[in-house]
């Protein structure tokens, strides 16, 4: 096992290399000069060149690149251009929110999706299974961007129900700790803090797992339907077992190594819709510093905050993978290695 | 157990109330800035917040962009008009407790353009010193006692002072900055009616009121400045009072509120000018009779109401009339098609002719709809014989473009920095901004225009200076290099119960006289 970890996590590094390379080619692929673009208007010979030659933009492209991998492996993700901060400082500032938001969205999208699924397929062929199921299909096929503008619309500006954006009310204050907002109100004993955290992430949490919730529930509607077809299920029907045993100890377990595949899977997808739902609902994360550093032809920042959500996917992609053998003590990864 | 945990919930609730009564003023706007150390900031955002931490030695009159004592309480101008020496206020100190003193003046300052300063060095570039031309005009800054200042300059240079009442001169802590180096723009300290307390990056910097603030002390204890990029979602929070003001309406929003009880609209012609600039270097612009005639064959209007929901004024002179030293004698070219066309046909063009219309792809603050406004001038121009491809580039190899004169004719715009008109007619229109990469996308030369900006910088009086620049903006008219289009409106929005507020030509956001009635 821990051999599988290690060489799971030394894989980690080429991968990664090759993500730099591609944002980075991308990046410099795009039309436009940099430095042109930031200047603006106010562009004189001087300025451009100055600003080119502190960017190293003078320098030749392979150039440029080795010295963004050689700083990269010292640790260093260089300074934002834009603000002249530490990306990494900047990263840290805003990954709590990108991650307290992600865990809410999955945990909506876990209870909704499993729930779902789970009635979907003990009720196969009712009314239930079927309007699960097309409301699963309009889950998948919905615009994150409409879903979320549609929500402050009605549920913000009708209903006046929800805060329509940010992470908290202007006139809450929060003591500076972990930057996860719902455990800092907690330990400052705040309630009232805590209820305005929760109500902020009521919508930008739907919206970023609604997509999510219906994947997860279709895949497990079908793995469950697989399952409740075998034997050891009759087997456990014809002892007698509760439906609650049979449905969730003897199939739930054994259905869920597919669905954990599309859970892990959806995680990445999460990091990615939190691009739009951030930018939609002024949340202060990693996806909108993204977005802006993209608009501002921050091209270092980019190449750091890719790096950051495309090491937090591998991570989780690899713990999934270690799930795999809690619930199914068939798979031994020791048995790969060999 | 239970008990505790309710009695605490009691406590925690009255804390709660007791914040909310404080007189907070919660201003949205539409990003974050990006620092707070007002000589390396180049953007908006960033100098709103300044603006209230920060002091400059001079600054601008409430009305318009005349200069007025700041931190320096007076000054004088030597005779050859190349050292200014300002007497400063005293009995200022700084957020962290220190003394304001001549010093702190020579660090702000010398800091941006001595080599050897030990903060010349920083992460970034003091780009707005560079930008403003800065060493070429300043030679020193000197303390001569604990409150004199000296500046010499290379050359008279008029509109100097203006540069000095701009956030990028304001005077900041020696203290604070050697204390925090690269991360001072996070720990900004300044003399300021406010000063600073948190910043939580892409969500709010709240400043608090500065109670040994040497001038009258602002009404409001606290003031947040809150980031929602969404228009609408900044509106929706206005109307539901989340936040007490906000700022870049768009102009779809002006019915919504005029409509509502509760709000507020203030709205003024823009430091900025939107442009259609023709290129004199390329026939048929060289010949007046055709810039005339297009300056005839557009309807401004149209484009302000159309296009601008109103939101902006149609432009007669190259700056705007909030600048001291606009004409206003000057008449514009009427919207005339007919006009348009004989002079068209006198210049040889009975039939019109073929050209380019280069367009922005990307809005700007004084042009946010840059392709709509260039479909709305290819009509206006079909409409006398003119007809105009429209080409557009992404944006940086635009600007590179037409810095470089490949274009017939071409949208651009420019929004003012100091309040100086020197900041529009010479940066923009003087012959010697045709260098690459040229300001100047008129590529109009003309002497008697460079001789009176030249003796404009050179003059100190205020009164010489505006008919200098009245002279100027009338062989700017005659000559027609451009058709000035519009001025874009600078908006705000307050909820009624917040007085006090005004807006400022040059964009500057002062919270200093603000206050919140009691609801």
């Amino acid at each position: 096992m821990r051999a599988f970890i290690l060489k799971r996590l030394l894989l980690l590094f080429p991968t990664l290399l090759g993500i730099v390379a591609l944002v980075f080619l991308m990046i410099h692929l795009v039309p436009g000069d940099p430095a042109q673009v930031m200047l603006g208007e106010r562009a004189s010979a001087k300025t451009l060149e100055a600003l080119r030659q502190q960017l190293g933009l003078d320098q030749p492209l392979h150039i440029q690149f080795a010295k963004y991998v050689g700083d990269l492996v010292q640790g260093d993700l260089g300074r934002s251009i834009k603000s002249r901060e530490k990306i990494s400082r900047e990263l840290l500032d805003r990954f709590p929110a990108t991650m307290e938001l992600t865990l809410v969205a999955m945990l909506f999208a876990l209870v909704l999706g499993l729930a779902a699924g789970v009635l979907s397929a003990t009720r196969r062929g009712t009314l239930l299974d079927y309007l699960g199921m097309t409301a699963s299909l309009a889950g998948v096929s919905m615009p994150i961007f409409w879903l979320g503008l549609m929500m402050i619309v009605v549920m913000s500006m009708v209903l006046g129900l929800f805060p329509v954006s940010g992470r908290l009310s202007a006139h809450t204050v929060l003591p500076h700790a972990s930057g996860f907002y719902l455990l800092d109100s907690l330990l400052a004993f705040d309630l009232r803090a805590f209820a305005d955290v929760l109500w902020h992430l009521v919508l930008p949490g739907l919206t970023l797992g609604t997509v999510p919730a219906a994947v997860i529930a279709r895949m497990t509607r079908s793995s469950m339907l697989e399952v409740l077809k075998e034997d050891y299920i009759r087997t456990a029907w014809a002892k007698g077992l509760s439906e609650r045993a049979v449905v969730f100890r003897h199939a739930l377990k054994n259905a869920f190594i597919p669905i954990l595949t599309v859970i892990s899977l959806q995680f990445g997808y999460l990091l990615g819709g939190a691009v739009i739902t951030e930018t939609i609902f002024a949340w202060p994360g990693v996806g909108r510093w993204l977005l802006l550093a993209v608009n501002a032809r921050d091209f270092r920042a980019v190449q750091g905050g890719v790096l950051l959500v495309a090491t937090t996917f591998v991570l989780v992609n690899l713990v999934a993978d270690l799930l795999y053998a809690w619930l199914d003590p068939r798979i031994k990864y020791e048995a790969e290695e060999a | 157990m239970l008990p505790r945990l309710v009695m605490f919930l009691v406590l925690v609730l009255a804390f709660g109330c007791g914040q909310q009564q404080s007189s907070t003023l919660v201003f949205g706007r539409g990003g974050d800035s990006v620092g707070l150390d007002p000589a390396l900031e180049t953007d908006g955002e960033s100098f709103k917040v300044c603006d209230n931490i920060y002091e400059t030695l001079v600054t601008f009159k409430p009305e318009n962009t005349e200069v007025v004592p700041g931190l320096a309480e007076s000054w004088t101008v030597s005779k050859d008009r190349m050292t200014y020496t300002f007497q400063l206020r005293k009995g200022v100190k700084f957020h962290d407790g220190t003394d304001f003193e001549a010093s702190d003046v020579v660090f702000s300052l010398a800091r941006q353009f001595k080599p050897d300063h030990p903060f010349h060095e920083v992460e970034g570039a003091y780009q707005y010193w560079n930008s403003m031309s800065m060493s070429d005009i300043v030679k020193d800054v000197r303390g001569i006692d604990l409150h004199t200042v000296a500046i010499d300059l290379k050359r008279p240079n008029a509109p100097f002072l203006s540069n000095l009442a701009m956030n990028f001169c304001a005077i900041v802590s020696p203290e604070a900055v050697s204390k925090y180096g690269a991360d001072y723009p996070r720990h900004p300290v300044g003399t300021g009616p406010f000063r600073f307390v948190r910043w939580i990056k892409d969500d709010r910097v709240t400043l608090e009121r500065n109670d040994t603030y040497w001038g009258t002390g602002p009404a409001i204890e606290r003031l947040i400045f809150k980031s929602i990029p969404e228009n609408m979602a900044r509106l929706i929070a206005l109307r539901q009072g989340e936040i007490d003001g906000m700022d870049n309406l768009v102009p779809d929003f002006v019915a919504d509120i005029e409509a509502h009880s509760d709000l507020k609209l203030l709205s003024q012609a823009g430091m900025n000018v939107g442009y259609l600039a023709m290129n004199n270097d390329r026939p048929p612009f060289d010949n007046v009779k055709v810039r005339r005639a297009l300056n005839h064959a557009i309807n401004k209007k149209s484009l302000v109401d159309n296009l601008y929901q109103g939101l902006a004024i149609p432009a007669v002179n190259p700056i705007p009339p909030t600048l001291w030293g606009y004409h206003d004698g000057i008449e514009g070219y009427a919207y005339e098609p007919a006009v348009a066309r004989q002079l068209l046909a006198e210049a040889g063009f009975p039939n019109g002719f073929e050209t380019t219309l280069w367009a922005m792809p990307v809005p700007r603050p004084y042009m946010p709809q840059p392709l709509k406004i260039a479909q709305a001038i290819q009509a206006d121009l079909k409409a006398v014989g003119v007809n105009a491809k429209i080409v557009s580039f992404e944006w940086g190899t635009y600007l590179d473009k037409v810095s470089r004169g490949q274009h017939d004719m071409a949208l651009l715009g420019w929004t003012g920095d100091n309040g100086d008109p020197d900041n529009f007619l010479y940066v923009l229109l003087d012959k010697s901004a045709t260098a690459h990469p040229a300001n100047n996308i008129a590529f109009y030369r003309s002497d008697p225009l460079h001789g009176l900006l030249l003796k404009a910088q050179h003059e100190v009086d205020i009164e010489i200076r505006t008919d200098l620049y009245k002279q100027a903006q009338e062989i700017v008219h005659r000559d027609a290099p451009w058709v000035p289009l519009v001025h874009a409106s600078q908006t705000a929005a307050f909820r009624k119960h917040v007085s006090g507020f005004a807006l400022h030509p040059t964009g500057s956001k002062w919270f200093h006289g603000v206050s919140i009635d009691a609801r």
